[in-house]
């Protein structure tokens, strides 16, 4: 029988494992005795793992600085309307008093949310021509590396292109001084031909029929 | 300003609230930002102290290696590389940092018997333990402690895998990406880490503790 790799079961143990190969591998672990041991023995381990726990600090929710201030200013605000909620008991009053706390209020959201506006919009120019210039940085120090890399590799290319010339005219040459001493070769046969041709016409020019006796 | 360029700009101001690690941190790179990095810090803390306890097997190094990360990750922020994942970095710095301490005590021989069978360190307390607490309670501390023991027995490359997976609940490949090493190996590693762990855990729960010995009656 072919067991699943460790890798496997631990990618199934840890639920990292598409549908198909978990049901593949599910299918094994049904049938074989020796891996659902393996696989207990992990799950075993997982659970005494859980076992020690630990208190981590708690993170306190934290909120914008804007928001903290406009925070505060309710707070005061808050603060001074419900003294001076006792303090005047008359209702007129009391509503008058409430209508002015709230625009007080406004006022100074508006402001804080203002003032932290524009020094959040400050800061994000800032970010945003720190992040062009270190672009373009990077922009010139990358064309200036395919350039030279582009250079270079021309180089190269040239190089090799004048090493196949020179040894294609070494073989070219080569070539030429075999051909030239085959037909040297040939001239001379050609010559002890004709040589041969010349004499022998000679012979044949010098030839006389030897005397005959006439009875 | 336009139009236009005022409604992005409101649009960024709206993301600039929920601001991501990367983001917060290339202000710390960029502008050394004091509030950015104790943002960071606050994110953070939790997480890297738990791993640094698991890692030293004992809360108070925990810390102070927690404090050492954080001390680290200001003094090296111009390393940063935006590129990447924030979280890949800060895993690793920890990491780097606790491997480094346990190799320092190693080299000072510093592991007494009483380290080496986990008794030197401080044990898991749970808070306000006190005499009058149901048994369940003391169960769960002693549990825990042998748990704690058992793991500090695994050699670091496994109980690196083991911690960063099990209680930090990073994925196969972020693992792969913190530690700088291939996918297939960390999860080797996590099946032999939990074989092992299953192994020392028996080892230490079968072991009697340490005041038992000292109490016994010395034969002559």
């Amino acid at each position: 029988m072919n067991h699943p790799s460790p890798e496997e079961w631990i990618d199934f143990l840890y639920e990292e494992i598409d549908e198909k190969t978990a049901n593949r591998l599910k299918k094994h672990l049904h049938d074989c005795s020796q891996c659902r041991a393996q696989l207990n023995q992990w799950e075993q381990s997982r659970a005494l793992l859980n076992r020690w726990k630990i208190e981590v600090p708690h993170r306190p929710a934290s909120l914008p600085a804007w928001m903290q201030w406009a925070a505060a200013v309710l707070i005061l605000f808050s603060v001074g309307y419900f003294s001076g909620k006792e303090v005047h008991s008359a209702a007129n009053q009391e509503q008058r008093l409430a209508k002015n706390v709230k625009a007080e209020i406004q006022a100074q959201l508006a402001i804080a949310l203002q003032a932290a506006e524009a020094q959040w919009k400050q800061d994000v120019s800032r970010q945003f021509e720190h992040a062009l210039l270190r672009i373009e940085q990077n922009a010139k120090q990358e064309t200036a590396a395919v350039l030279a890399a582009a250079e270079k590799a021309h180089g190269e290319e040239t190089s090799k292109i004048y090493s196949i010339i020179a040894t294609l005219e070494q073989q070219r040459i080569a070539d030429l001084s075999l051909l030239r001493k085959e037909l040297e070769t040939v001239a001379l046969n050609a010559e002890d031909g004709f040589s041969k041709a010349q004499r022998q016409m000679i012979q044949l020019a010098n030839y006389q029929r030897p005397a005959t006796s006439i009875k | 300003m336009n139009g236009k360029q005022e409604f992005y700009m409101r649009g960024l101001f709206l993301a600039q609230i929920s601001s991501s690690d990367e983001q917060v941190m290339w202000r710390v790179q960029m502008h050394d930002d004091a509030t950015a990095f104790a943002e960071l810090s606050q994110r953070w803390r939790g997480r890297i102290q738990a791993l640094c306890t698991r890692m030293m097997g004992d809360p108070h190094r925990g810390e102070d290696m927690a404090q050492e990360t954080f001390l680290r990750l200001y003094h090296k922020r111009k390393d940063y590389e935006p590129t990447g994942k924030f979280s890949t970095w800060l895993w690793r710095v920890a990491i780097n940092i606790c491997h480094d301490e346990l190799r320092r005590t190693k080299r000072r021989n510093e592991t007494s018997i009483d380290e080496q069978r986990g008794e030197g360190s401080s044990p898991v307390e749970p808070e306000s333990l006190s005499d009058n607490q149901p048994d369940s309670t003391m169960e769960m501390a002693e549990e825990a402690n042998l748990v704690r023991q058992a793991l500090m027995q695994l050699p670091e490359m496994y109980r690196t895998v083991l911690v960063l997976r099990h209680y930090e609940g990073l994925k196969f490949r972020e693992i792969a990406e913190v530690l700088g090493i291939p996918e297939g190996t960390v999860k080797s590693r996590m099946s032999e880490a939990l074989t092992q762990f299953a192994s020392c855990y028996r080892q230490t729960r079968s072991r009697p503790p340490l005041t038992v010995i000292l109490d016994q009656p010395r034969s002559l």
